[in-house]
């Protein structure tokens, strides 16, 4: 029976794929075009990543070949293979978290509801993992290692290596599976996922900015007394931090170190420990996949709230229909994991590169990072916004045929749309700005006021071209996504980009030649305020023409948000 | 007499696929059609046609007696929609939903006020009308569109489905709620499975099947004295019969 099931199952993976292709057939020819331009990029990563698969085979067979010889370069080739060793042993920890918040699809209740064993989910999520094609990438390498040693002549101390490497392929699989049941389990709750998705992108954003912070300028440190990792282990695996020791790469490290040192009991000591390891994340993966099958979930977030008054939002100039969507979608995108990114990710990037740089000047601030700050803080106006800029039909799935079906001309839904994405920008910039001011002082305030209106106005310059984008290019996301299940279309993205340069180079240009002709600082932004009046007035014009080619798009767009 | 909906040669195809194919429809104003045809006939895509989610290729359309391509707004001022598709956002509340409708049709707020209380009471969701959409269930996601669809008290109303997942309660309120709406001079075009709410609401029918109109009027007319449901699979032509196939199901 279960024999029987494995290639009806492997069946079923490969029909997923392959439909993904096919789906969609009543989009038309340019939005498949669009789909398959996605795909195309995948396929040339994947092909991209074949000299590298090959590499790391061969470097496989030769640290193999160099254990087995002894010597000086073993303890060089132990470190290597164990840091290669390292990597799929991270993938697959960090791998389920970058889908916690797509997570939720059950696409397995119905295999749930069909006489499949139990046993055979327990299998199919241990060779999930292993199946992973950044896992399989190195299973050559760990394979061919033993190999290498053999062909040396170190026939005990390849035999011994190739358990090593079998033993740490069993616990990637465990902890690929218990990370991945885990995160399962997480993201039933919406509330829950969302949060831990919300985490890790900050966390993530954090992440880079980390290391800056310990690098020191000019001035030469003394030399540490500590050494680092590498030299420690190389010194010997005791002398590395207990849970690098202990990691499944620490723990097949020593076994190779032994192996090739021709000491049984050292290898015979660290193979158990592995043994256990995946033996203990087997059985806590096997609880966790028996919770995920015979618990239900609640897909509930938040509580409810209060029910708000009727009153109705004004704004000079704008019909109430426009504010209306302009609220309604603010409100929608604040709500979701990216909005929340997107408005505080200028504020908290630009903390972090403020205190890294201060750190690294060990003094006031120089003017060419405060001109970078700067730089960054126009920048993110627009290109923070892209995920719901450059992808306005699709964000909002449903709330998209609904607009559809109200009495809306599709210049005020475009108008509305430019509103509530604008609202963000401000938010975004203004507190992105009043952080500069506070942890920046160096940087002058006019200067910091006028690289914000920059942004705003680049993002408002572009909305015309952000809707045409969105129109020809709707990508269906998650918004609670880490990874690029909540990306626009990488070509929207892209040219998004680029215009956000070209729209930022009028502001630029404007207010350089306010500050040098004058060398008046407050005329800056007031140079770059009149570069927003312009831009308002260009968005105004162009908008017109954008609907049209919007309008002309309906069909697709409508598709796209039922889903089809 | 005077159509609420009305269409000639109504054709709308998806690459080879054609969905809706030269659709003649009749709906007279003020009655309650009911819209009928197997999965995938091509029931949604009409009504999306209907509703301008889609754009046909060929043929005319006549809301209300206006032209949608000229008359989009007015049309959609004097109509009320449950696509077949979930349209709501799922990251406002129900109430904010209401709220957004309300504004967008331009109510006064004291009007919007009442009318979203009394829909929300009466469709039992005022217990929920703070919470988001993303956290409704399927009938309560289907009622808050139905809210959607009545809260600017439209002239005519397009219904995809719309008992799907309800339950009995409520849908003995929405039928009552329907036929009373019909009784003061609203017209209702409405797309369901369950045959036994067409035969108990609808006086016209039009049945579709693989993108054609194949039957069209009153409902004494269409069924001429059989069930619905005979009707229905006359016109649709049956399946062969259950008992000469699938012998092996015991």
């Amino acid at each position: 029976m279960k024999v029987r099931l494995l290639p009806t199952l492997a069946w079923l993976q490969w029909r997923l794929i392959v439909n993904r292709l096919r789906e969609g057939g009543k989009r038309d020819a340019m939005e498949k075009v669009s789909r398959v331009s996605e795909l195309v990029v995948l396929v040339i990563l994947g092909l991209l990543a074949l000299p590298v698969v090959l590499l790391l085979a061969i470097g496989g067979a030769v640290a193999g070949w160099m254990l087995a010889a002894g010597g000086a370069v073993v303890k060089g080739t132990v470190v290597a293979a164990s840091a290669v060793a390292a990597v799929p042993v991270m993938w697959v920890v960090l791998r389920p978290l970058f889908s916690v918040g797509e997570a939720r699809s059950g696409s397995t209740t119905l295999l749930r509801l069909l006489p499949v064993p139990r046993a055979v989910f327990r299998n199919l999520e241990l060779l999930r993992s292993l199946l992973d094609p950044v896992v399989l990438a190195f299973v050559p390498p760990l394979l061919l290692l033993p190999l290498g040693m053999l062909a040396r002549g170190a026939v005990t101390g390849g035999l011994l290596a190739l358990a090593a490497s079998v033993l740490l392929l069993a616990t990637v699989a465990a902890l690929g599976s218990t990370v991945s049941l885990a995160i399962q389990l997480v993201a039933r709750r919406r509330g829950r996922a969302e949060l831990v998705t919300f985490a890790l992108i900050v966390l993530l954003s954090v992440a880079g900015f980390l290391p800056q912070l310990f690098v020191h300028g000019s001035r030469p440190r003394p030399a540490a007394r500590s050494t680092t990792a590498i030299e420690r282990t190389i010194s010997g695996p005791s002398a590395l931090p207990l849970f690098i020791r202990y990691s499944p790469a620490g723990l097949y490290g020593t076994a190779l170190a032994r192996a090739a040192g021709r000491e049984p009991t050292g290898v015979a000591v660290a193979l158990g420990f592995l043994l256990l390891t995946a033996a203990l994340l087997t059985v806590v993966s096997q609880a966790l996949l028996n919770r995920l099958l015979t618990s239900s979930g609640s897909g509930g977030g938040g509580g409810s709230g209060g029910v708000e008054a009727t009153a109705t939002w004004r704004l000079p100039g704008f019909a109430v229909p426009t504010v209306a969507v302009a609220v309604a979608e603010a409100r929608a995108h604040m709500r979701t994991v990216r909005g929340k990114i997107a408005v505080l990710t200028p504020a908290l990037v630009l903390a972090l590169m403020s205190i890294a740089f201060r750190h690294q000047a060990e003094g006031p601030m120089p003017v060419r990072m405060g001109n970078m700050l700067l730089i960054f803080l126009a920048l993110f106006g627009s290109t923070g916004m892209a995920t719901f800029s450059v992808n306005q039909f699709a964000v909002l799935r449903g709330g998209q045929l609904l607009e559809g079906v109200l009495p809306l001309a599709v210049r005020g839904l475009l108008t509305g749309k430019l509103l509530a994405t604008t609202a963000m920008v401000i938010m975004a910039t203004v507190a992105g700005a009043i952080v500069l001011v506070v942890l920046g002082p160096e940087v002058r305030a006019p200067f910091v006021v006028a690289a914000a209106l920059a942004g705003i106005a680049a993002h408002v310059t572009l909305a015309p071209v952000a809707a045409v984008l969105s129109a020809l290019f709707p990508k269906p996301v998650e918004l609670s996504a880490i990874g690029r299940g909540a990306q626009p279309h990488g070509l929207a993205v892209l040219i998004n980009l680029l215009g956000t340069l070209v729209a930022l180079a009028p502001a630029v240009a404007l207010g350089a030649g306010a500050y040098l002709l004058t060398h008046r600082a407050w005329l800056v932004p007031a140079a770059v305020l009149g570069e927003l009046a312009l831009a308002i007035l260009f968005a105004r014009l162009a908008l017109p023409v954008a609907s049209r080619l919007v309008a002309s798009r309906g069909d697709n767009i409508t598709l796209v948000a039922s889903g089809h | 007499m005077q159509y609420a909906v009305q269409t000639t040669n109504l054709t709308k195809s998806f690459g080879d696929t054609v969905a809706v194919d030269h659709v003649d429809l009749a709906v007279p104003a003020g009655a309650f059609y009911g819209f009928l045809g197997p999965n995938g006939a091509g029931k949604s895509t009409t009504i999306k046609c209907l509703t301008g989610l889609l754009r046909q290729e060929q043929g005319t359309i006549r809301i209300l007696g206006l032209d949608p391509r000229s008359d989009d707004l007015d049309i959609k001022r004097q109509t009320g929609v449950i696509p077949e598709d979930e349209a709501l956002f799922e990251r406002l509340t129900g109430a904010e939903t209401l709220t957004l409708v309300a504004r967008v049709h331009g109510l006064a707020g004291s009007v919007a006020q009442q009318r979203r209380s009394e829909l929300l009471t009466l469709l039992g969701l005022d217990g929920a009308a703070g919470k988001l959409v993303v956290d409704y269930s399927h009938g309560m996601r289907k009622k808050l569109a139905l809210a959607v669809a009545l809260l600017p008290s439209p002239r005519l109303l397009f219904l995809d489905e719309p008992f799907e997942g309800i339950d009995p309660i409520a849908s003995h309120q929405i039928k009552e709620l329907l036929q009373r709406f019909v009784g003061r001079g609203g017209t209702v075009f409405l797309t369901s499975h369950i045959l036994e709410i067409i035969e108990r609401l609808a006086d016209h029918v039009g049945i579709i099947d693989r993108g054609r109109l194949v039957v069209q009027g009153t409902i004494a007319e269409v069924t001429a004295g059989r069930t619905l449901e005979d009707a229905f699979i006359t016109a649709v032509g049956a399946p062969p019969a259950a008992a000469r196939t699938l012998e092996w199901l015991g």
